[in-house]
């Protein structure tokens, strides 16, 4: 029992960091059709810019965490004014653009870190370890799962709930309509950017507080926000989060009653039995809005 | 302003646009491609740094052939007029991932070496005076880059002597390309001599007549480690070992071996836990491997993850004590996470010998001279490097021109593949470095090192003592246990 507890934890771990990113991917895509690839890279600058503030400028993880989340989020805002705009009516070429950003983001990052291609690593922010029936959880993982169920929870109050909310799921139905009704449907897909960039920065600073990462590693933790987003229906945050967790229980399960170096692939199985039984995922998403 | 108008000059804008994005896009790819001819192909002597100790140079014995150069009065009288250079391939991962730890410590042996003689004055073979030039590749970590590393150096470049490349995947590879172009291969791969690997006393002699294998055999490298990790972590006969170790064919091959090995010594033991590359995240399989109930757990063999698998079997309470692959004691003490204060022993197993604790006065004068190369500094680096291979290239540098001596040729690679069957030097890792002339592989001991409550001792497990001859471990015993006693 101690064991399929500690699997338990050790997936919804693992599910916390891919529900923050789904979550940007399927707001992103949910209202402008846009697949974000780079979103993984969004994720390692996160990582990167909490590792520096704390072990570069020897200050503390929460203000590096702080930082991070800050930073990721302008340039998520960054990228939404510089770049991204001027494809929302060709969600393909914003698609493209997305593969390049990944290129050109990997090399900033290589060129930019201090130890270039080397992997970083932070010491647990907190070191404490529970027990709890036999099973070991690091607080740095009750930390990861908290914050993530947190912020998910917010957001889906602000998505479900919130007049704005209301606006942003219109806007994702129907972008020309929802803008005819006075909905400022740019300014929205800003905001998005900016919240889907701010959980990527958090996830970085978690993630990095469980495990070293490199300039390389976000390609990685992309497939499998897509793969969740997809399977949870594309556009739909609540999908999203639950696959997050599905996946990251499938891969710990998997681990420990199956053949262990096929961990990631019971997951992804997973996943295409969803999309084959359910085409539009499990919580039915959005094809997002049509390419003009 | 008509229509006409303003369409011509967006135009117009957008071609000038056009061209300029050309443009810059050729000075870019220029400037990328001058970049990487610099990076790439420059030569050792450019990269090395100037001041070496002498003192390490392994010695040739005398009743072999003499293959170092000669302190500088008697290199003086030995200078010839003629003078040639000898180019040297080398293909390692040194960058891309946790495999560049171990590429990059091997280019650093060979560069060492490849400068001490140089700056000695070279080497004598007949009437000429040698220097060695390396010409460097680097593999990204990528088999397919690698190999066509290997191709172009054979190819486009004329290299007839070519060390490395690792792991085990692309090493296998490679020699394919080597051995019918009669390529001197040097690898630090035992998977060579192994039941899938290419060498063996027939193959030596005649379609793998130029590959050599500059690491003992598996079954002597793992019999050695696993005697002295077990002896250090103080096992019983009947505990239980488990090991975790990466799923490529390195670690498929090394883990699989490894497990035979701790079963012939008397450890209860179950199929080994491969963990895909790349993972971060071992708790899952750390959890796993914690539902056996073992004493002890071992893992193979990428440094990095390593590090990071005995930081989370520390937190998830595995085992009671545990192995870590390919770690060396001073970046251990420097930078592992939970210092070491650790009640559970952990046993570092150095790939050959240990970099900040030296076994020997042979071996600290080594690492005096690699530190000095590194960081100009013979105490040692800051921050501490996690791993050091550098003498899987440094002694046969030097074992390499005792061969050509002896050959009496830099040229004939089957005449110098000869002259290395047999030949011993005084090196580092051995005072009887021999090159096996059946198996075209040598033998040699392992340190060992011991953290626990604050302090870090190590060890050399010598091959007389801990071999598989004296401890009565065998292949097939090893190889029909690989999946452990309790499957």
């Amino acid at each position: 029992m101690e064991i399929f507890l500690q699997q338990v934890i050790n997936g919804l771990s693992i599910g916390a960091v891919i529900a923050l990113m789904a979550l940007g991917v399927t707001l992103i895509f949910g209202l402008t059709g846009l697949v974000m690839f780079a979103h993984g890279e969004l994720l390692v600058i996160g990582g990167f810019l909490a590792w520096f503030v704390t072990i570069q400028l020897s200050s503390s993880f929460w203000l590096g965490l702080l930082f991070a989340i800050v930073a990721v989020g302008l340039i998520g805002v960054a990228l939404e004014r510089g770049v991204f705009r001027f494809t929302f009516d060709s969600p393909i070429n914003g698609f493209i653009v997305s593969l390049g950003l990944i290129i050109v983001l990997q090399h900033l990052l290589v060129e930019l870190s201090p130890v270039g291609a080397s992997i970083v690593d932070l010491p647990a922010p907190i070191t404490t370890v529970f027990d709890l029936g036999g099973a070991r959880i690091p607080a740095t993982r009750v930390l990861v799962v908290g914050a993530t169920l947190a912020v998910v929870a917010l957001m889906l109050w602000a998505i479900y709930r919130s007049g704005h909310g209301r606006a942003l799921r219109a806007s994702a139905i129907d972008r020309d309509t929802a803008a005819l009704m006075g909905i400022p449907v740019r300014r929205y897909i800003m905001v998005v950017f900016l919240v889907g960039s701010l959980l990527a920065g958090l996830g970085g600073a978690l993630m990095i507080g469980l495990f070293p990462i490199d300039p390389f590693i976000g390609g990685r933790f992309v497939i499998k926000a897509f793969a969740v987003a997809l399977a949870g229906g594309l556009g739909n945050p609540l999908g999203a989060i639950l696959a997050a967790f599905g996946l990251g229980l499938a891969e710990a399960m998997g681990t420990q009653y199956f053949q262990p170096e096929w961990s990631e692939s019971y997951a992804f199985i997973v996943m295409i039995i969803i999309l084959l039984v359910r085409p539009r995922g499990l919580l039915t998403g959005l094809q997002g809005p049509p390419a003009r | 302003m008509t229509h006409l108008d303003t369409d011509s000059r967006l135009t117009r804008w957008r071609w000038m646009g056009l061209v300029g994005a050309a443009l810059a896009v050729l000075v870019l790819g220029f400037a990328l491609a001058a970049c990487g001819d610099d990076e790439d192909e420059q030569p050792a002597a450019a990269q090395a740094q100037p001041q070496q100790e002498q003192q390490a140079q392994p010695q040739a014995q005398e009743q072999q052939a003499q293959p170092q150069p000669q302190p500088e009065a008697q290199q003086q009288q030995q200078q010839t007029a003629n003078t040639g250079v000898v180019r040297i391939g080398s293909v390692q991962p040194l960058s891309g991932g946790g495999l560049a730890f171990y590429g990059k410590s091997e280019e650093v042996g060979l560069l060492l070496a490849v400068e001490q003689i140089n700056e000695a004055g070279g080497f004598v073979v007949g009437d000429t005076t040698y220097t060695i030039e390396v010409v460097a590749r680097d593999t990204r970590s990528d088999d397919a880059v690698g190999i066509a590393a290997v191709q172009e150096l054979i190819r486009d470049e004329g290299i007839k002597i070519i060390f490395g490349p690792i792991p085990h995947g692309i090493g296998l590879a490679a020699s394919e390309l080597t051995q019918p172009e009669k390529v001197l291969h040097l690898m630090s791969l035992s998977i060579l001599t192994s039941e899938d690997g290419v060498l063996n006393p027939e193959t030596s002699q005649t379609t793998h007549k130029w590959l050599f294998q500059i690491e003992p055999s598996e079954l002597t490298r793992s019999t050695i480690t696993a005697a002295g990790v077990l002896e250090l972590l103080g096992a019983e006969e009947g505990d239980t070992s488990v090991i975790i170790a990466t799923d490529d064919p390195s670690g498929q091959f090394l883990g699989r071996f490894y497990n035979g090995v701790l079963t012939a010594l008397g450890q209860k033991t179950y199929p080994v836990v491969f963990y895909p590359p790349g993972t971060t995240d071992f708790t899952p399989f750390l959890t796993r491997l914690k539902g056996l109930e073992p004493d002890w757990m071992h893992n193979w063999y990428i440094a990095a993850d390593s590090v990071l698998i005995a930081e989370q079997a520390l937190e998830l309470e595995v085992a009671r004590g545990y192995m870590v692959f390919g770690v060396d004691p001073g970046w251990w003490e420097e930078n592992f996470p939970g210092g070491i204060d650790n009640e559970a022993p952990i046993v570092l197993a150095c790939i050959n010998l240990c970099r900040a604790i030296n076994s020997s006065e042979r071996s600290r004068e080594h690492y005096q001279a690699v530190n000095e190369f590194e960081c100009g500094n013979p105490d040692g680096c800051s921050p501490a490097p996690l791993t050091d291979i550098t003498l899987w290239q440094y002694d046969y540098v030097y074992m390499l021109v005792a061969a050509m001596q002896k050959a009496g040729t830099v040229d004939d690679t089957t005449a110098i593949a000869e002259a290395l069957e047999g030949i011993t030097i005084d090196g580092v890792l051995s005072s009887t470095l021999t090159m096996d002339p059946e198996w075209h592989r040598v033998a040699h001991g392992y340190d060992t090192c011991r953290v626990q409550l604050g302090e870090i001792s190590c060890t050399n497990f010598s091959l007389e003592e801990y071999g598989p001859e004296a401890l009565g471990v065998t292949d097939e015993f090893v190889l029909a246990n690989q999946e452990g006693s309790e499957q």
